[in-house]
């Protein structure tokens, strides 16, 4: 048993690498050898093991650290229900899918699909998110259902979509359809949201720390404190510092109602100095 | 054993177990949330006639809240399990959803038991009501005039214990009163206690049922009452004209004990002639607090 499972990336892959086998509650039963052994796929040179792409140093450890430039290797953490997963570099598309439980830690840029679909545990992108983070998969109803993704830089379009349930914090821009069809849920945005955020929202919620285009299915209804907001940025702050201010925390929002073109029960918060 | 020329009896205190939750009031500021633990402890001195049994435990800074307000924690006691959730629907309904800027969070969030609060609390909110999950709890959020109301869905509870007592046999009322009040101020900075009664003291001590009505549960300890001297069994010794309970509810022994050793230390003053204990002779609750032991052979002045 090791302190930690280690994997260095040989090179970088010619062609997109589905190592969606990574997840550090499956390495905590596997020897080195094991681990090596475990199917991978690339686009352009088909089915391989991981031990074909990255040297492998530690065995039977929950705790997993993936180093190199990943930005073509797709779906680390895909599935994990536990343990540390920490990826040293911009990864590609896919990272914590449908996770449902432990700690992701990416400590680059993400591709698209970052956090899509997961149930359970804590994803924390250090840079910025592809497309779709935290969103369905093609054809899906359904995007995030539990857990926390937080993103510390910015986001692609269609962040948040179609979310159940979950929390969802973006610490830098967020592109556009952020939100959309949501059913539950809490997203909130330090940076400006781009237009159509919230289109199509049934409830949910969207907290909007640095601007907001609000769309013209949405209604205003008041100017004040909410108590949840001030609980789940005193809450982010202190579990994962993120770097809301006292001012955002005690601060007071107006609340747009919507999307009325769907139930009306959902709602953008937008912080006001006012 | 004396303290300070004060005897200190050779008895013990008789407690029971009873059920506690941890309720942590926040509001806009201190006096709001003080108003609402008023109103949630008020009419709360004994399950004999109250149903429950509360107390503001402590002041919370803003750092120890869960939304960083600032905040005061209540320990509230029923006699079993069953009326928990109930008492808990009926008090913080009544009292904290009513008062402006307050929100409501579990203190006990270990506890074994659960009881269902904002899961109730909710439909206040007529279909309007809205929930979110935040660190893996579920918290209501409840529309009302002012905002809106914030509650945890379910509160924990666990065993307790409740009775914890002793009294103050002075010469002169103000002297047991002076004495009682030192005592309830030592007892305050100290956690995971309550003292369920105005001001922390009790007058009106009671023994187990009546010599005159067979449905009265508690009548007055007239062995204790000064006037009642010379014409009942007294348990007074001379000189003693007024007579003072302090009675302690915590979540467990060395909380109580710790309560109780403070309070009597402080308690023995100019004017006080003896500290004694209420008991039932030992066969009615589990819990015996033996004033000897917890102040130690010296007393520990």
């Amino acid at each position: 048993m090791s302190d930690q499972v280690v994997l260095t990336l040989r090179s970088v892959p010619s062609a997109a690498l589905d190592a969606g086998c990574v997840a550090p509650d499956r390495f905590s039963s596997m020897s080195e050898h094991e681990i090596a052994g475990l199917e991978v796929w690339s686009e352009s040179e088909g089915r391989g093991t991981l031990g074909d792409y990255f040297t492998v140093r530690g065995e039977r450890s929950a705790r997993v650290r993936v180093e190199g430039d990943l930005s073509r290797v797709d779906a680390l953490g895909q599935s994990m229900a536990g343990g540390e997963l920490s990826l040293i570099g911009d990864t590609g598309a896919g990272v914590g899918a449908r996770m449902t439980d432990g700690r992701l830690l990416a400590e680059g840029n993400t591709g698209a699909d970052a956090g899509r679909e997961m149930r359970g545990g804590a994803l924390i992108v250090s840079g910025n998110a592809g497309a779709n983070a935290g969103g369905a998969g093609p054809g899906a109803n359904r995007g995030m259902t539990g857990g926390e993704l937080i993103v510390l830089g910015s986001s692609g379009p269609g962040a948040a979509a179609r979310v159940r349930r979950g929390l969802i914090f973006i610490g830098g821009e967020v592109a556009a359809n952020a939100g959309q069809t949501m059913i539950a849920g809490t997203l909130v945005a330090m940076g400006r949201l781009a237009p159509d955020a919230g289109r199509w929202m049934k409830r949910g919620s969207i907290i909007a720390l640095g601007g907001v285009e609000i769309s013209a299915t949405y209604r205003y209804a008041c100017t004040y404190r909410p108590p949840h907001v001030r609980q789940i940025l005193n809450y982010l702050r202190g579990r994962y510092g993120v770097p809301v201010t006292p001012a955002q925390v005690g601060g007071t929002f107006r609340r747009y109602s919507g999307d009325l073109a769907e139930q009306g029960k959902g709602e953008i918060l937008e912080w006001t100095t006012a | 054993m004396e303290i300070r020329g004060v005897q200190i009896e050779d008895t013990f205190a008789e407690a029971f177990t009873m059920r506690v939750a941890r309720l942590l009031i926040t509001a806009r500021n201190l006096r709001w949330a003080r108003h609402a633990a008023d109103k949630l402890t008020g009419f709360a001195t004994s399950v004999i006639a109250c149903k429950v049994e509360a107390g503001v435990e402590r002041e919370l800074t803003e750092g120890e809240t869960p939304d960083g307000r600032p905040g005061l924690s209540v320990l509230m006691f029923t006699m079993g399990k069953d009326d928990m959730p109930k008492r808990l629907v009926e008090r913080v309904g009544q009292t904290i959803l009513t008062c402006p800027t307050t929100s409501c969070f579990d203190g006990l969030p270990a506890a074994p038991d659960r009881a269902g609060v904002g899961s109730s609390l909710k439909y206040f909110g007529d279909g309007f009501q809205a929930s979110k999950v935040i660190g893996g709890e579920r918290f209501w959020r409840i529309p009302v005039m002012e905002g809106e109301f914030l509650v945890q869905e379910k509160f924990g509870f666990q065993k307790a214990i409740a009775g914890g007592n002793f009294l103050i046999l002075a010469e002169s009322a103000d002297a047991a009163l002076a004495a009682a009040e030192a005592a309830v101020d030592a007892i305050a900075p100290l956690s995971s206690v309550i003292l369920p009664f105005p001001g922390g003291v009790v007058r009106s001590g009671s023994k187990v049922g009546s010599r005159r009505s067979k449905t009265m549960i508690a009548s007055t300890n007239d062995a204790y009452c000064p006037t009642l001297r010379a014409v009942t069994t007294s348990a007074l010794p001379d000189g003693v004209n007024s007579v003072l309970e302090l009675v302690i509810n915590g979540l467990d022994v060395p909380a109580i004990e710790a309560a109780m050793r403070a309070g009597i230390r402080a308690a023995c003053i100019d004017g006080v002639r003896a500290i004694t204990a209420g008991n039932y002779g030992g066969k009615l609750g589990p819990h015996h607090f033996h004033l000897h032991q917890i102040l130690g052979e010296g007393g520990g002045a």
